[in-house]
């Protein structure tokens, strides 16, 4: 609905009417003083020509003659003794005329008709003489209905020029007055230019504009903190709305998916459209929390979607996303290392158990027992050093603090020179210690295992007739121990993977050349213990140097 | 109206993708199978039937929009496109799962034989995927690439045809192991011409020349 109209609609309606009104009211009062003075000057007339009449006894009744009125004489019977219109002896008997009953009766008779057209009505007034005749007098009028059709025409283009006019100026009106609300500045009203009637509703809305203005900005403020949190953060964040599209996206996942710009309002599908992803979606859109792992570019994301649930319906749904790759390889490993342990230690204990079986039931000869009692100490002895090195490794594991003491790494290399010589010279192998008497402050049966290990892994891998050298050095601040052999080399792709726990070069071959799987995973930790780095450099079929760099101070 | 239509619009994108993932898996799970092991096997006829009530789903999604909205333009291309990716898609699937069963037969296969196969295999599944990343992004350099690539497969597909050619001078009654590892190698030669129609169809959605045909 327009205001504008609305009050067009009103000036014009009430112009309009009152118009009307108008007209109609001056018309009545018009007429109707018109017909009270022709009543008087009909009385007046008739009272003069009565008089006349009377006066004078033989007046010839035909000077009464008028172009308004017309006079006629009715005996006292009621027949037409003069006429000044039409001829008397034509006309008929007057006897039942109102006027002429009401004259005899009462001296006066006034009368109306109208005619057949109704255009036209007469007023007749009838007075008694004397004599007892009745004088007439009788005029003829126009009725208001034709007197409102003979001024028809002129009215109605009056009628017309006004309406026009009301027209144009109600239009102007009316724009008149809503124009100062039209031109009202909602972004910032104010109260003084515009009707003081809509000061209140004005300054409302000035109120509210500040208010919303300021709801707004705090809502931005919390958007801004929101996505600087999410972008901050190290794990994906992903936000779906119904039909899984994207509302909100955070940088480390932008990231992750290889997207960038505005994507807001895609689908997730078109970032990641794997199986596991579908799933995981789906499962959430049906409001329960789901976990997924998703493997992309070779790395593995934990994805957990939840599901945004609003009054009791799900609206959207939550997806964070935890890189888990270093977790799912730590597990993996672990995994492999049980499944490692059980191995190595099911190995001996079943060569015992057969043996010691086999000798139960006396199924060995006297003769070969000796060989059955040793092969049981051996696997013994085997099972022993291996849960020794596990413990060892556990205890490297847990990170137990160990006591520190300043020990001397020449003294240490050449003591484990000592306790290998036998097992050396079995193979044919020498061993030669040299360098500088070098003081370490660590953990004394670490560095010990860590020599140990080193140096029987060059024996054990070492050609017949080979040489292994310890030495150890001081060089920029940093004391080296190096232990060279003239072994069999690891071959390149191998060189990382040697130090991790049972993993073994020549998987066939292992058995024969004994040791547990565990050492130099042993000299890895021991060496991280002790802040030192590991380097390894070696030539297939020429030899091994393994160089342990320990930093001066611990 | 337009929204109902643009909201119909992105469903049928959506669903295409997804028809698209479950004809990517299909594939990799029967080369992982050839490389491996017969254990997934059994999921390619599943994805396989998925993928067939997919089409149903998109054929019909695409008609009501080609009946209701009377789609123009752009629109109707890719409603058009989507009508006839759909049936390479379902293509993908049954060769697929076609790769599968011939699998199940070869039991006592050999992991060498297979490996050229795996080889070409590996070509056609970056080919889908490839495919269906165009579609997604409706990148038409990427689907160009695809087109492109068939060569290479074509070229795989020769060398095993060569490889299996030598297998059977060598050894006569390897002829029926070698014929249905012939067959694995011409199915995904097929899967990479599916590939190829994608792409194509990508393309025309988005420039409107479909291959083959000069700009008007």
């Amino acid at each position: 609905m327009k205001m504008t109209r609305r009050i067009f609609k009103a000036i014009m309606i009430s112009v309009i009417s009152s118009l009307v009104i108008g007209t109609a009211m001056a018309a009545l009062i018009t007429y109707h003083n018109y017909d009270g003075a022709i009543q008087n000057s009909l009385h007046a007339q008739l009272q003069l020509a009565s008089s006349e009449v009377e006066s004078s006894e033989d007046l010839p009744l035909s000077s009464f003659r008028s172009k308004d009125f017309r006079f006629t004489l009715i005996g006292p019977d009621g027949s037409v003794l003069y006429d000044s219109v039409a001829d008397a002896s034509t006309m008929e008997s007057h006897s039942t005329r109102e006027e002429f009953i009401e004259a005899q009766k009462s001296g006066i008779g006034k009368s109306e008709r109208y005619s057949s057209t109704l255009s036209e009505k007469t007023i007749y007034e009838a007075k008694l003489l004397s004599n007892g005749s009745v004088l007439r007098i009788s005029t003829n009028q126009k009725t208001v209905a034709n007197l409102f059709l003979q001024s028809f025409e002129p009215l109605l283009i009056m009628l017309f020029i006004v309406i026009l006019l009301s027209f144009f100026l109600a239009r102007r009106l009316s724009q008149a007055i809503v124009g100062p609300i039209n031109r009202i500045d909602l972004a910032a009203p104010s109260a003084d230019e515009a009707y003081d009637e809509i000061a209140p509703l004005i300054s409302r809305i000035r109120d509210q504009n500040s208010q919303i203005a300021s709801q707004i900005k705090t809502l931005q403020q919390r958007q801004d903190e929101f996505n600087l949190i999410a972008d901050n953060m190290e794990e994906g964040l992903v936000l779906l709305d119904r039909d899984k599209s994207i509302i909100s996206i955070n940088r480390a996942a932008e990231r992750l998916f290889h997207v960038s710009g505005n994507i807001r309002g895609e689908n997730i599908l078109n970032l990641n459209r794997s199986l596991q992803m579908q799933a995981l979606i789906e499962k959430a859109s049906q409001a329960s929390h789901c976990e997924q792992k998703i493997e992309i570019d070779s790395k593995v994301y934990q994805m957990d979607a939840s599901p945004i649930c609003f009054g009791g319906k799900v609206s959207g749904t939550a997806i964070l996303i935890l890189d888990i790759t270093q977790k799912s390889l730590a597990e993996k490993i672990r995994r492999e290392f049980s499944a490692n342990v059980s191995h190595e230690l099911k190995t001996p204990l079943q060569t015992i158990s057969g043996s010691a079986e086999l000798l139960e039931n006396g199924l060995v000869k006297d003769m070969d027992k000796p060989l059955f009692y040793a092969r049981i100490r051996a696997e013994a002895a085997r099972l022993i050093s291996l849960v020794n090195d596990i413990i060892q490794i556990s205890q490297l594991d847990e990170n137990t603090p160990m006591a520190f003491e300043d020990t001397d790494l020449l003294d240490i290399a050449q003591s484990s020179a000592r306790s290998l010589e036998q097992h050396a010279a079995r193979n044919g192998i020498s061993i030669r210690v040299q360098g500088i008497h070098a003081s370490i402050h660590g953990v004394k049966h670490l560095l010990e295992q860590l020599t140990f290990n080193l140096m029987d892994n060059a024996i054990r891998y070492n050609k017949p007739d080979g040489s292994v050298t310890v030495t150890v050095s001081d060089s920029d601040g940093k004391i080296m121990l190096e232990v060279k052999d003239t072994g069999i080399g690891i071959p390149k792709e191998d060189q990382n993977r040697v130090f991790e726990r049972f993993y073994r070069v020549d998987k066939s071959h292992f058995r024969e050349t004994g040791g547990t799987g565990l050492g130099l995973s042993i000299v890895k930790h021991a060496a991280e213990y002790h802040h030192a780095s590991i380097s390894l450099s070696s030539t297939l079929g020429k030899g091994t140097a393994i160089t342990v760099e320990f930093p001066k101070s611990i | 109206m337009r929204n109902a239509f643009e909201k119909q619009l992105s469903e049928l994108h959506t669903k295409l993708i997804e028809m698209g993932s479950f004809c990517e898996e299909a594939i990799k799970l029967s080369s992982q199978a050839l490389a491996i092991d017969t254990i997934t096997l059994g999921n390619v006829s599943l994805l396989k039937a998925k993928i067939e009530q997919m089409e149903r789903e998109i054929e019909s999604l695409c008609l009501k929009l080609l009946l209701l909205q009377q789609p123009v333009a752009g629109d109707l291309r890719q409603i058009s496109a989507a009508l006839k990716m759909i049936t390479d898609m379902e293509r993908i699937g049954d060769q697929a799962d076609d790769i599968a069963e011939i699998i199940g037969y070869l039991i006592h296969r050999n992991e060498r034989d297979c490996s050229l196969i795996v080889e070409m295999a590996g070509f056609t599944i970056t080919m889908v995927s490839e495919s269906i990343d165009a579609f997604i992004k409706q990148d038409t350099i990427l689907a160009q690439k695809v087109i492109d690539d068939d060569d290479k497969v074509d070229e795989a597909f020769l060398k095993v045809k060569q490889a299996l050619i030598a297998m059977i001078a060598k050894n006569p009654d390897n002829g029926g192991y070698a014929l249905d590892l012939l067959m694995i190698a011409k199915h995904y030669e097929r899967i990479g011409d599916n590939a190829v129609n994608i792409a194509s169809w990508v393309v025309f959605s988005v420039t409107g020349v479909h291959k083959g045909e000069t700009e008007l």
